[in-house]
């Protein structure tokens, strides 16, 4: 799973270099505690639709799919 | 004796506005909020006030902090602060009550058990759910989330194409930023479509009276989305006429138990019949009017909304006196033209060249992450001024405000 790709213009740099250097450390760690704004979710599901040609069926779509990292990751190899 | 005020998520433009107030009551005012957006203040508490409020309220218990009043002007957070304010015998209002506003579908219901007048609506808590009836659907329609803000996910449909397409966006918006609520209210609703003139009116209560009452006018758009666009105070619009707007959205806010605070309620007008489209209890724009009621009736709404909330009893004001009659005060919502990450904004600084604007408030900054204005819950820009009643068509005039700020991404 690309970080930056993802998260680019929703966490700083400093976040995601810390994240790629320590995966494991915050692999399971809530997103709006690594930084992300509430607001931004929207934003970042476009991001993983977009960087991996994911199509989400929004009707069904729950958030805690992505609450995390390592969520993410689970989600997008869905 | 100084009172202790905690205002949730106000813009930085009505917290000025609170602080001015409090500064001269002696009040010591605290913003609860997720981001300090308020620039070096002391008393800013980082908190996410949809979180867990036990935790809150230990942390102002460590800091001895008992508040006298608590409120948000904010649409997003209006739920979890009165259950806040709840929690310190702040009973404005009920935590049910406020949320009868936060859900379309019940505030409707309860419109039409208390004949209130308001569009035809039916509410649908998934597409199975619609696809059985899409026989029976008439077109134009207004299809829109349960809960929202800033009108975002509104549309006006006319086909069975539209309506899946829009709906899609819908389930985009319930599922990520809606979803932040926590109010669990998944669906849509298809409204019948009023064509006819708009208005607003916004109400200050104390105890189920109401205290004063402004008037917007906003025009007849017609779509096929709804952005909060313009907003203006109109010496055009009969006395007759206002006393029914009033009494409509009187009889709205009241049909939902709300009794105190800030309301806003959006009306549509059509045939002489006054259709009730939503209500808020929170201010139009987050206070945003209150400034042009200011100027307009000669009533500071904001002191008044500041006292009913340490419940201080306001006298009534009748507003059918004395309100200027020869301008146009405004507000308006610059539209958001891309989705992107704001590079650079132009213009902030234009209203000192023209006499006809008083204030651009921006609510962005470089670096914040925009999308298309149907989906985005928040504003851009706003512009606030007014201009001479005579010989100006106020629609042409605020149109040309679009070319004085905008961003590129």
């Amino acid at each position: 799973m690309n970080i930056e790709k993802i998260f680019n213009g929703f966490l700083s740099n400093e976040t995601i270099d810390k994240i790629n250097l320590n995966y494991e450390k915050y692999k399971d760690v809530d997103l709006l505690n690594l930084g992300v704004d509430s607001l931004d979710i929207m934003g970042i599901v476009f991001s993983i639709e977009e960087h991996y040609k994911k199509e989400i069926n929004f009707e069904t779509f729950d958030i805690d799919e992505i609450k995390t990292l390592e969520k993410i990751k689970n989600f997008i190899n869905k | 004796m100084k009172k202790k005020i905690l205002v949730v998520e106000p813009s930085e433009y009505f917290y000025k506005q609170l602080l001015k107030i409090a500064c001269k009551n002696g009040d010591n005012l605290y913003v609860i909020g997720n981001k300090n957006i308020y620039g070096e203040i002391e008393n800013f508490i980082q908190f996410d006030i949809r979180g867990n409020l036990n935790q809150l309220v230990e942390d102002l218990e460590k800091k001895q902090i008992f508040p006298d009043a608590i409120y948000t002007p904010s649409e997003m957070f209006i739920v979890h602060t009165t259950s806040l304010a709840n929690y310190y015998n702040l009973n404005y209002n009920s935590k049910e009550d406020v949320e009868k506003s936060r859900k379309k579908s019940e505030m409707k219901k309860y419109w039409e058990e208390k004949n209130v007048l308001t569009p035809k609506s039916f509410f649908y808590t998934s597409l199975s759910d619609l696809k059985n009836k899409l026989e029976h659907i008439n077109y134009p329609l207004i299809v829109k989330p349960v809960t929202g803000y800033a009108s975002c996910g509104v549309k006006k449909v006319n086909s069975e194409q539209e309506l899946f397409e829009q709906l899609n966006k819908i389930f985009l918006l319930n599922s990520t930023t809606l979803a932040q609520e926590h109010l669990n209210q998944k669906g849509f609703l298809l409204e019948e479509y009023i064509d006819g003139e708009e208005y607003s009116i916004d109400t200050l209560w104390f105890e189920g009276e109401a205290i004063c009452n402004g008037i917007m006018s906003k025009g007849n758009a017609k779509g096929p989305y709804y952005p909060d666009r313009l907003y203006y105070t109109d010496p055009n619009i009969s006395k007759n006429l206002s006393e029914n707007l009033i009494e409509s959205s009187h009889n709205a806010v009241r049909a939902l138990g709300i009794k105190h605070g800030a309301t806003h309620t959006e009306i549509r007008v059509k045939e002489n019949k006054i259709y009730v489209i939503e209500t808020t209890s929170r201010p139009g724009a987050g206070g945003g009017f209150y400034e042009l009621f200011n100027q307009y009736y000669n009533i500071d709404f904001a002191e008044i909304y500041y006292n009913i909330h340490l419940f201080r009893v306001p006298d009534v004001i009748d507003i059918k006196k004395d309100h200027v009659v020869d301008k146009y005060f405004y507000w308006y919502n610059l539209p958001l033209s891309n989705r992107g990450i704001i590079k650079e904004i132009f213009g902030l600084e234009s209203f000192k060249q023209n006499n006809n604007i008083s204030e651009i408030v921006c609510l962005k900054k470089i670096g914040d992450k925009v999308y298309e204005e149907n989906i985005n819950s928040g504003y851009f820009c706003w512009i606030l001024g007014s201009i001479p009643v005579k010989n100006n068509d106020i629609f042409k005039y605020s149109k040309k405000l679009e070319s004085l700020v905008y961003y590129s991404v």
